[in-house]
């Protein structure tokens, strides 16, 4: 069109601009941190913040040269030019590079391919011009250092012109450091401080790019315009992300499969011992739970709902690629987790990847000047509940009575102690009412002639006031170091987290130290090698009761008894104090310590075979984990009689036991990434290679009696019988090649093949190698012409859909070979030693394979408005065949469970929502930005095939245990389910129970059924309320009642941003989970259990309406029945009514938590500077502040997080679990 | 070039043999096919027999709670009308998995490279534990399906068979006892703390278990498996294997009674509250538990004599009445009034035995610093027993480490086997009986008097059923000197069959009057009191008569007489649970198995 075509322009120094552009780089950085607080990299991926970091840093390079350059080829310096057979454009490039001399042309007018011939050695420049163009017929005019070639100068200079202005974000708040360059050349500039800008030498035809991180990119063309001011919008994050997938990355705007990616900004500010904590709720699908707050609970990290009910196994964590422990990772060091869930991203880790893959990546170097950054906080936490408990001697002992004798119907007289830890006599009673009317009396007093006890207590002691605290403190503190240069970079940090404990007593303590070093060296251009060592080390102490392993809420809620004092009056420790562990506590000689150490070294290495087209990566790992556990119980002495010393626990003896647990794993990848260069439309993309692992876990246990001091605990320094050190452990190792091909037409319609090749230890020789293939396709629909008419609202809209098996390994290592252990015996002698012993070895399975998981995903992306608002979501079916799970049924006179084979069958279906929407407005002239994000999810698994001839639904004991779900599978049972009979109410009167079926339950000690009681329904009209014969097609009058799998999971991001603050709010939630209070649940079901439990649930008077009282007759409006006990007591069987579950005291534990909120600012970045920092952001937030949920109407001491146990603990009782803990952080982040 | 040097080393890196590297055995644990080497691996092996075969003390002391000497405290469900296959137990795959681990290692044992004397002791040791095995199994069910080699999972025959008849499983209990018996060794390294398995201890089962097939097969018209009667007559061909094997033991020179004459008020119970039994009663235990504080083998059992809720057994008047005076003449002849008597007279001159089981006036424990009355409370008859519980009542809570050894045999079954089998063959003599019967008696203070005629309240006891002196006087002595061992008692009662025994109520202490202090400690002060007003507070330990409640005490002659606690059981006998049913759920596994006669076709 135009004469200047393809112009070469150059009126600036290349040194300077890219002096000025590394300059305002790094002040636009931290313009956006001050602006967006640390969200500042929700705005731009890792993966883009390191290209502007490379080019900058090879402008930087440049510049160099090119700086000494300049000095030495000033205007009028000679210029030296040889060459025979260059083409004149080269020609003239050499002199530019030479001189500040720039040439301006039309390129139809010159023949830029002609061949030269010069020869010449330090000439001026005029000498050069004249012998170059001369005697080719091109006239040259010079106007400053603009050489025009074959043309007016006036027509020239109408067509170049200076262009200034302004840039401005959205707000109108000035952007400086945005970089502004003339379309097809690297000719530009930058804003300065206020956002001002001047280009010279702007051909009229140009067109200005306008680009700054995290606004869209604006381009402008200049026709007659001198000023061009511009206003940027911040960019949507989602369709350019790129996401990690295993073995690579790819455009989220590619992907066929389902993958989900939380980046670092979600783990920011969140100080939490694990990494799994921060996750949680976060990402659809990604079913994380928590028991409790305890800093070293681990948990299993599911995809997708139920895995296996045969080999179990959950989703394969990677970190940077290699297997590893989640515990194990500075949260602080993650730049992001991406979560593989259907086959077609998973397949490519094949038998590890059946039940989705977590990809953990930590944070990469950032080259330039050493970046300094500290974060630190401090968390006040505090347990979301407290148990409600009668601390009132008096009370308590009514409490206690009434319950007596309401199960015993006055038949029996009363004891004359309280479960052995307190007496009690008609004279203490009395006693007690005295003190109650004059506080003033001592609480305790000789008592004689008990067949126990010397003194008679009556306080009203708060257990739970003395053995935990209000709230205990957490303080974290991570520095990291980053930077580095072309040829190598580093990146270093280091945390600190401590925790505090919750007792009051017994020095509970979590510390956690983590070290990452991870760097890269370019040995070649096209080499390089990275290494990455990262280094925990864990340390955590918690006090013991003194009895084996006995878990310590369920001793303080059996011996807590508040009527007990700490102490007796000659000083020693009472019963209650002994036994509720509350002693041992506090002298501190019975606790587990353990010290874990994870060691993990990675080493890779890059090699550019064709740079940009085919990559050879390969790395090899070894992790060292070390896991070293002391346990320390010593008895605690205790008195019931002055001078008769007696122990907690004489019979667990004083012991010390140490395990070491040591595990060495190794892998190796090796793989090629193959992406020609095709055209426009076709997108190729191949990646194939292979990967090895081994691991070898080995334990050593020892243990040995009796203490010489218990203030060390060594073996050397103890008397006692030594038990025989005991090893265990295994070994395994995998092998298997990959692939991955995808293939894209012109971005809409895209392929991808995928699958591996896997090879297991675990298997027999003929059935060790599977093969996991997997297709997927996606059709970016919104790309066809004939949808042009949604442009305007709709950016993006992609419906892809995959299918893929899967094989999941995860079976005991040497399931197919029959073994024998020898062991040490612990409960009998011979010839007076402990004798070893083994016994038959395990059945062998008549075959053994993979595991199959076979998965079909559908799933639909979108984009609209500019991509403020997105969708995103998937159905699916997971079919899980081949389960490692018993073969037949055979009669019990085989002696042992039937071989275990590939028998059973699941399918799991769900699916998963996600809809976001962010945009930006003016507030107060300042851009307020904000963004939600709503997620929900669910599954549902049911089993279609299982061995279960009889259809049992197994055993009264096992489903009284799995808190009413049948102990063992049927076809057709989905996972979870309650069964339980349907409660009527209570009975008004003994018409009604003469008028109702036969209720033959231990309601009352002697069977007999009366008013006020727990009226069931007769379902199957046979009489008598009964189990039938607990099977599928006989059941009596059980029904299934409900599920006690969560439900309807879901996720609310709220954040929004503002002149330097930000503000965030996560909800997280389950829309439905049923579940029945356990047998022995003592927070629930109080003395309804047993008659010495501490608290009565819910109630706060023996007068509460909620309770079924003769007098009152409201048995249509109370909850609780007539008062008895030992309804549920561990008994486990078909006698006592409130074990089985029912609809009546069925719980509805759905919830909506706020799970944090967190408030920012970020402070100016002029006052930072002043203080000599580059940034400076404040935060205060706060975890599980509050809960919203229908389970705390009858069951107020239960989080409905923590309604399980204390897994640490032998004592599987619902509630007996640390506790839930809210906390309150107030932290801080530093650049320097 | 360079780059590829560099990607072959990098690939030459991460290549292993597939074939190699895919192979990891288990580096602590045996291949079941390479465990039978040597003696040792034998040893070791039948170590897991005796772990899990020989009972603990919980289960031995309770073995015998509802049988007729024992005061009920609570239903027993299968001495009631409803008791249905539904309930039985005893057949899940745990109960067998102790077959097949015996099986497995008969049939791999002789692998192992030893002496032949050696591997036959060792197969003897594996063939007492099955014979052990069907022993129990023959007493609970009968009949049952014979397996005496592993069952293989194809086998669809041997899975789902048949039982085989009752007199086919014991011939095959005493097959594997003779062999046990002949070729298990005697050496003395087996007698250690007498808890391995010798010649000896295969003997005094070879005795128990003939003993109690022979008088089964005598009293018992039919086979209760099928309700018919026996097909072969061998009650003296087993009653004569028990008396021979109990010669051997008694002609070997190894085991005696415990009897030194200046201890004879305590060495009886002393035997089971002895911390280290196993070791200073070699003598006497054939075989024994033996636990250790130092091991910390422990256990809780003072708790269960002393503590309310655990300790609720106590035997019944009936069987009190049985122990003799110590002139040797029964108590039961000496009073007319014999039921009415108050406790403390009951309890004077009797059997030494009776204050060494039973907490009677005068009874002190703690170096004799407290005295111990009879807790009426939960202890309701008031004759609580005491033959486990030890001095210190420190010890008394249910988590208290113990570590006094059981006996599992003792020398006096032995002698008591052999006077019984004898008195049942007819063959009785003066000289059988001081050798057995009189020892016994003296060693618990009692003149022995060689009986003439039969005790009439003995006859009664047994129904009238039986008349001959000798055998009820064994009897007499039997449940007295094994009271509260294992479940010998109830098989007894099973194998003499007097089933009704079992529906018989249990009464307790003579009251005279309620509202009247008791010392039943005899220490000076009352510390009991038996009353009707239910609102009575005192400091006393008070026992409610309660006549209008269905479950509460009564007194046989309602305001005094007999203490009658649990009045509301009702226990029914009928002649079909001599077996106990086939579990439903085994029917169910295998239909082909029948179900015992009486217990229904389900």
């Amino acid at each position: 069109m135009k004469k200047i075509k393809e112009g070469r322009v150059r009126g600036f120094s290349l040194s300077h601009l890219a002096y000025r552009q590394v300059l305002s780089i790094i002040k636009h950085y931290k313009f956006m941190k001050k602006k967006y607080g640390n969200r500042v990299l929700t705005y731009y991926t890792l993966k883009k913040t390191l290209k502007i970091i490379r080019i900058v840093l090879f402008l930087l390079l440049i510049s160099v040269f090119h700086t000494i350059a300049s000095v030495r080829y000033l205007q009028g310096a000679k210029i030296t030019l040889k060459c025979e057979g260059l083409s004149l454009v080269d020609a003239l490039s050499r002199i530019e590079d030479q001189s500040e001399y720039r040439f301006i042309y039309d390129k139809s007018q010159i023949n830029l391919d002609q061949k030269v011939k010069i020869n010449l050695d330090g000439a001026t420049l005029g000498k050069v011009l004249k012998e170059l163009f001369v005697n080719k017929g091109i006239n040259y005019h010079m106007i400053h250092n603009q050489i025009i070639l074959n043309g007016s100068v006036s027509e020239v200079l109408q067509q170049i012109k200076t262009i200034s202005g302004k840039v401005c974000d959205s707000s109108g708040s000035p952007l400086p450091g945005v970089t502004i360059v003339v379309n097809g050349t690297t000719h530009g500039t930058v804003t300065d401080v206020v956002g001002n800008y001047t280009l010279a030498n702007v051909p009229r035809d140009a067109t200005l790019v306008f680009a700054f991180i995290g606004m869209k990119t604006e381009s402008i063309l200049v026709g007659n315009k001198t000023t061009i001011d511009v206003s940027m919008m911040v960019e949507a994050v989602g369709i350019g992300e790129v996401v990690t997938i295993g073995y690579g990355t790819m455009k989220k705007s590619d992907l066929v499969g389902a993958v989900d990616q939380v980046n670092s900004e979600v783990l920011a500010n969140r100080p939490t011992p694990n990494l799994a904590r921060s996750l949680q709720g976060e990402v659809a699908g990604l079913n994380i739970s928590f028991t409790d707050s305890k800093p070293s609970r681990s948990t299993s990290i599911n995809i997708r709902g139920a895995n296996s009910i045969g080999a179990g196994g959950s989703a394969l964590i990677l970190i940077d690629g290699v297997e590893g422990d989640i515990s194990s990772i500075n949260p602080q060091d993650v730049e992001s987790v991406s979560v593989l869930k259907d086959a077609s991203s998973s397949a490519i880790y094949g038998a590890r990847g059946a039940f989705g893959v977590v990809l953990i990546t930590t944070k990469s170097p950032q080259k330039g000047t050493p970046i300094v950054k500290y974060s630190g906080s401090v968390s006040f936490n505090k347990r979301t509940v407290r148990p409600d408990m009668i601390t009132d001697g008096l009370d308590w002992v009514d409490w206690w009575i009434e319950c007596y004798n309401g199960y015993y119907t006055g038949s029996r007289s009363l004891l004359d102690h309280l479960d052995s830890t307190v007496p009690y006599t008609e004279e203490i009673h009395q006693e007690l009412v005295r003190r109650k009317n004059d506080p003033s009396l001592t609480k305790i007093m000789k008592i004689d002639g008990h067949s126990q006890f010397d003194w008679g207590y009556m306080e009203n002691t708060n257990w739970y006031d003395l053995m935990y605290k209000n709230y205990n403190l957490s303080h974290e503190h991570n520095i990291s170091i980053s930077g580095g240069d072309d040829v190598s970079d580093y990146y270093i940090s280091g945390r600190f987290y401590d925790y505090d404990g919750i007792y009051k007593v017994g020095n509970e303590s979590y510390k956690r130290y983590d070290l990452r070093s991870k760097g890269s060296l370019k040995v070649r251009p096209w080499f390089k090698i990275t290494s990455n060592t990262s280094f925990s080390n864990v340390h955590s102490y918690q006090p013991k009761h003194p009895r084996n392993n006995f878990n310590t809420q369920r001793a303080l809620m059996h011996a807590g008894m508040p009527l007990s004092p700490i102490k007796n009056p000659d000083g020693t420790w009472t019963t209650a104090a002994a036994i509720s562990g509350y002693a041992s506590f506090s002298e501190g000689t019975s606790y587990r310590d353990n010290k874990n150490l994870y060691l993990r070294q990675k080493i890779s290495a890059d090699i550019d075979i064709i740079k940009d087209v085919l990559k050879f990566q390969a790395d090899y790992s070894y992790n060292y984990t070390s896991k070293k556990r002391i346990d320390m119980q010593v008895p605690v002495e205790f008195e019931k009689r002055a001078g008769v010393t007696l122990y907690e626990s004489a019979s667990a003896g004083a012991k010390l036991g140490k395990i070491d647990y040591d595990t060495r794993y190794q892998a190796s990848n090796a793989y090629f990434t193959y992406s020609p260069k095709l055209d426009e439309v076709n997108n190729f993309t191949a990646v194939a290679g292979w990967n090895v692992e081994k691991q070898e876990y080995k334990t050593l246990s020892v243990s040995r009696a009796d203490f010489i001091t218990v203030n060390k605990p060594s073996f050397s320094l103890m008397n006692g019988v030594s038990t025989d050190p005991m090893e265990g452990g295994n070994a395994w190792s995998y092998m298997g090649g990959f692939y991955r091909l995808n293939y894209s037409y012109m971005g809409k319609y895209l392929v991808e093949l995928s699958g591996r090749y896997d090879g297991s230890s675990k298997f027999p020789t003929n059935s060790k190698w599977g093969f996991f293939p997997s297709a997927s396709a996606g059709w970016n629909f919104s790309k066809e012409s004939w949808m042009s008419w949604s442009k305007n609202v709709m950016d993006n809209a992609k419906i892809r859909g995959s299918i893929g098996s899967m094989g999941n390994g995860n079976v005991s290592p040497y399931s197919y070979t029959s073994n024998m252990t020898v062991s040490t015996a612990n409960n009998i002698l011979l010839g007076g030693i402990l004798p070893s012993y083994t016994a038959i070895g395990t059945t062998t399975p008549a075959s053994l394979t993979w595991e199959k998981a076979t998965t079909y995903d559908i799933g639909l992306d979108m984009g609209f408005l500019g991509n403020k608002l997105s969708f995103t979501g998937d159905i699916y079916r997971r079919a899980t065949t081949d389960m490692y799970t018993a073969s037949v049924s055979l009669p019990s006179v085989y002696g042992t469970s039937p071989p275990k084979g590939n028998n059973a069958e699941m399918n799991t279906d769900g699916w998963e929502l996600s809809i976001q929407w962010k945009h930006q407005v003016n507030l107060g002239g300042k851009p307020l930005s904000y963004s939600v994000k709503a997620t929900v999810w669910n599954d549902d698994s049911k089993i279609t095939k299982f061995a279960n001839k009889t259809g049992t639904l197994g055993t009264a004991y096992g489903y009284m245990s799995n808190g009413g779900s049948p102990s063992t599978y049927y076809e057709g049972m989905h996972l979870g389910e309650i069964w339980g009979y349907e409660v009527a109410g209570l009975f008004k009167d003994q018409d009604d129970i003469d008028n109702s079926a036969n209720q033959h339950f231990k309601q009352s000690h002697d069977y007999v059924t009366r008013p006020g009681q727990v009226k069931f329904v007769d379902l199957d009209k046979s009489g008598v309320i009964d189990p039938g014969k607990f099977e599928v097609e006989d059941h009596g009058d059980l029904k299934i009642i409900g599920n006690q799998n969560p439900k309807y999971h879901f996720g609310l991001n709220l954040s929004s941003e503002w002149n330097g603050f930000g503000l965030s709010v996560f909800v997280q939630g389950v829309g439905k989970k049923d579940w029945y209070p356990g047998s022995d649940a003592g927070y629930f079901w109080g003395k309804y259990g047993r008659p010495y439990f501490s608290f009565i649930p819910s109630i706060q008077n023996l007068s509460s309406d909620d309770v079924y009282s003769a007098e009152k007759n409201n048995w249509d409006t109370a909850y609780w029945p007539a008062l008895t006990t030992y309804q549920s007591s561990g008994n486990k069987n078909w006698v006592k009514a409130y074990e089985i579950p029912n609809t009546r005291y069925l719980q509805n534990a759905m919830f909506v938590r706020i799970k944090n909120i967190r408030l920012d600012y970020s402070f100016n970045k002029n006052i930072c500077n002043s203080i000599g920092l580059q940034d400076v952001n404040i935060y205060i937030s706060g975890d599980n502040l509050f809960t919203f949920t229908p389970l705390h109407k009858h069951a107020p001491n239960f989080d409905p997080e923590g309604l399980s146990y204390d897994a640490d603990f032998d004592s599987q009782v619902d509630g007996y679990t640390y506790p839930t803990l809210k906390n309150y952080t107030v932290g801080l982040n530093i650049t320097f | 070039m360079k780059k590829y040097i560099f990607i072959i080393i990098a690939i030459f890196f991460t290549i292993v043999s597939c074939d190699d590297y895919l192979v990891q055995e288990d580096p602590n644990k045996i291949e079941s096919e390479f465990y039978f080497k040597d003696e040792s691996s034998l040893e070791i092996y039948t170590n897991g027999f005796i772990r899990s075969f020989a009972p603990a003390i919980n289960t031995f002391i309770n073995g015998d709670n509802y049988a007729d000497t024992r005061s009920w405290e609570g239903q027993d469900a299968y001495l009631t009308d409803e008791y249905s296959a539904n309930d039985a137990t005893g057949w899940s795959t745990s109960n067998w998995y102790q077959l097949r681990s015996v099986n497995y290692y008969l049939d791999n044992m002789r692998k192992a490279n030893a002496s032949s004397e050696i591997l036959d002791h060792y197969e003897g040791v594996g063939r007492f534990f099955r014979a052990m095995f069907y022993f129990d199994k023959l007493r609970t069910f009968g009949a049952v399906p014979w397996y005496e080699t592993l069952i293989d999972m194809d086998d669809k025959e041997a899975l789902f068979k048949d039982k085989d008849s009752r007199e086919f499983i014991a011939s095959k209990i005493l097959e594997d006892l003779n062999y046990a018996s002949t070729h298990c060794l005697t050496s003395a390294k087996y007698r250690v703390k007498s808890s391995y398995i010798h010649r000896y201890v295969a003997l005094a089962l070879k005795a128990r278990f003939c003993l109690y097939e022979g008088t089964y097969r005598k009293y018992h018209s039919v086979d209760p498996s099928t309700n018919e009667a026996w097909t072969t007559n061998e009650s003296e061909m087993y009653l004569g294997e028990c008396i021979s094997s109990c010669e051997e033991i008694m002609s070997s020179g190894i085991y005696s009674l415990t009897d030194d004459p200046s201890k004879r008020q305590t060495q009886y119970r002393d035997m089971f509250t002895d911390a280290d039994g196993a070791g200073n009663y070699g003598n006497e235990f054939i075989w024994a538990r033996d636990y250790d504080i130092d091991n910390l083998i422990t256990y809780a059992i003072n708790d269960q004599f002393v503590n309310a809720q655990h300790a609720n057994r106590a035997y019944t008047r009936q069987f009190i009445n049985t122990y003799l005076m110590r002139d040797g003449t029964p108590f039961t002849s000496k009073y007319n009034n014999y039921n009415s008597l108050d406790f403390t007279t009951e309890c004077q001159d009797r059997d030494y035995r009776l204050t060494q089981t039973i907490r009677t006036p005068g009874f002190v424990r703690d170096n004799g610093t407290t005295y111990w009355a009879p807790d009426v409370t939960y202890a309701r008859t008031g004759y609580q027993p005491i033959k486990y519980l030890t001095d210190k009542s420190e010890l008394d809570t249910h988590v208290s480490a113990i570590a006094t050894d059981v006996p599992l045999m003792r020398y006096a079954e032995i002698l008591l086997a052999y006077a019984e089998a004898k008195a049942e063959l007819g063959e009785m003599t003066e000289e059988v009986w001081s050798k057995t019967i009189k020892p016994l008696r003296e060693r618990a203070g009692i003149i022995s008097v060689y009986p003439t005629e039969a005790d009439p309240y003995m006859v009664a006891y047994f129904q009238n059923k039986v008349t001959d002196p000798y055998i009820l006087e064994v009897r007499r002595e039997r449940g007295i000197e094994l009271t509260m061992e294992d479940d010998y008692r109830y098989d007894d009662i099973m194998r003499w069959d007097q089933g009704e025994l079992f529906a018989r109520y249990g009464m307790g202490l003579w009251i005279s009057g309620v509202e009247t202090p008791l010392d039943l400690n005899n220490d000076g002060t009352p510390e009991t009191i038996v009353t009707t007003n239910s609102s009575l507070i005192s400091p006393l330990k008070i026992l409610l008569i309660d006549e209008a409640s269905e479950a509460g005490n009564k007194l046989s002659n309602g305001t005094y007489g007999n203490i009658l606690p649990n009045t509301a059981i009702e226990h029914t006998w009928r002649d079909y649970k001599y077996v106990r049913p086939i579990p439903i759920t085994a029917i169910q596994e295998n239909s082909n198995l029948t179900q015992n006669p009486g217990w229904g076709i389900q």
